[in-house]
């Protein structure tokens, strides 16, 4: 019978043979992929951390120095040093301030870096919220500030964690505040396994094209104008990203801000 | 009068430790030792000596050259004669393994050194504090 023309020819060369794919094995190799970036990453942070630790500690000695040092100069000759002698005295405490707010937050974010190992215990968001108000209370009692919030659920998390968001995301509301005093309005949903949360102010809004990269470490956006040193929201993005959550912001300049995160249940 | 042993080799910490008991109008004698090595000749001559001539607080830098603070501190609770005074570590570091661990060897306090004028006037009413608690 001769061949039909439709046939495919014979090959003339052997094809390896293909494996089988065990659905099992390859699950394995998939976990083994994944503990062997787990301890890479744990490394990695640990090592930045160490590196952060070490800076932040070898910084602080002449810190104390320079800070402590100029404040007593300023104590017992302050009336001695007239006018220019004043302001520079003034620069001089202004930039240790900067720099050991700037290094207690370096050394914050690194925290954050490391694998969270505590257990996630159920945090009532209403007592973390009260704790926070009491906190930023002189900040809120000088802008005026209202802030209000819905009926807050439970959530399974880390009391101290959740408490850092919140207070970042308030006290960024009051510092980028508009012409009007701030108002704050809290609210959380649930759906599809997780808890977002929202922090809807009435500041001065975010341009879309920086949305994204606000949350990154060191980037500010508005330069002198406003102190901070551009790692809050990076923070906070460290937090929930680390216990599979997700945090955006939708926002338009003069029209507030809404910042969402979630929290998986 | 009040007589305060001080082992710590900044400069700048000791003037400060200065600045801190001038600040409450104490009447105060102290005595600088700049390493731990220093420290325990002091504490061991303080022992077979008078002890008239013992210190009323003894303030350790935690890490001091040649010893650290905590083998001083543990020199010190050993002599009988001076078991019963009072010690405070000075220390840079925040870590509360090493307070527990100072407090576990004996010291009545563990406080950091100061950042800022405000926290220096706080260690001397802590100094304050804990040398009339150990006098009562």
């Amino acid at each position: 019978m001769s061949p039909s023309p439709n046939a495919a020819p014979t090959s003339l060369v052997r094809e390896p043979e293909k494996p089988e794919l065990d659905p099992q094995a390859l699950m394995a190799m998939l976990d083994e992929m994944r503990a062997l970036r787990r301890s890479a990453e744990a490394r990695h942070s640990g090592e930045l951390m160490q590196f952060v630790y070490t800076i932040s500690h070898d910084f602080r000695e002449p810190m104390r120095m320079i800070s402590s040092y100029s404040q007593l100069l300023k104590l017992h000759y302050g009336k001695q040093l007239e006018g220019d002698g004043q302001e520079f005295m003034g620069y001089i405490l202004e930039g240790v301030s900067r720099m050991e707010r700037f290094l207690s937050d370096l050394v914050n974010y690194s925290q954050q870096l490391r694998q969270l190992d505590t257990p996630l215990v159920s945090v009532d968001p209403e007592g973390v919220l009260q704790g926070v108000l009491l906190t930023l209370d002189a900040e809120i009692q000088k802008c005026s500030a209202e802030i209000t919030h819905d009926e807050l659920p439970k959530v399974q998390f880390d009391f101290s964690s959740l408490g850092q968001i919140f207070q970042q995301l308030i006290s960024n509301a009051l510092q980028f505040r508009g012409a009007n005093p701030p108002r704050i309005h809290i609210t959380a949903t649930q759906a599809n396994g997780e808890t977002e949360f929202a922090f809807r102010d009435n500041g001065l809004g975010i341009e879309s094209r920086y949305h994204a990269q606000i949350f990154d470490a060191f980037r500010r956006l508005h330069g002198r104008e406003f102190p901070g040193s551009g790692l809050g929201l990076a923070v906070c993005r460290q937090i929930v990203e680390r216990s599979g959550g997700r945090i955006w912001v939708e926002s338009e300049p003069g029209a507030g801000s809404v910042f969402r995160f979630t929290i998986p249940n | 009068m009040l007589r305060i042993l001080l082992a710590e080799d900044n400069p700048g910490d000791v003037r400060l430790f200065l600045e801190a008991l001038n600040s409450r109008n104490l009447q105060f004698d102290l005595s600088v030792v700049e390493d731990g090595q220093k420290a325990l000749a002091t504490i061991a001559s303080v022992a077979a000596g008078d002890p008239a001539k013992c210190p009323d607080l003894i303030v350790l830098d935690v890490n001091l050259p040649k010893h650290n603070g905590d083998e001083v501190l543990r020199k010190i609770r050993a002599e009988p004669k001076l078991r019963d005074i009072p010690v405070i570590m000075l220390t840079s570091s925040e870590s509360p393994a090493d307070q527990a661990r100072a407090i576990d060897l004996g010291a009545d306090l563990y406080i950091r050194k100061p950042s800022d004028l405000q926290e220096l006037l706080e260690i001397a009413r802590v100094i304050e504090d804990v040398v009339r608690r150990s006098r009562a």
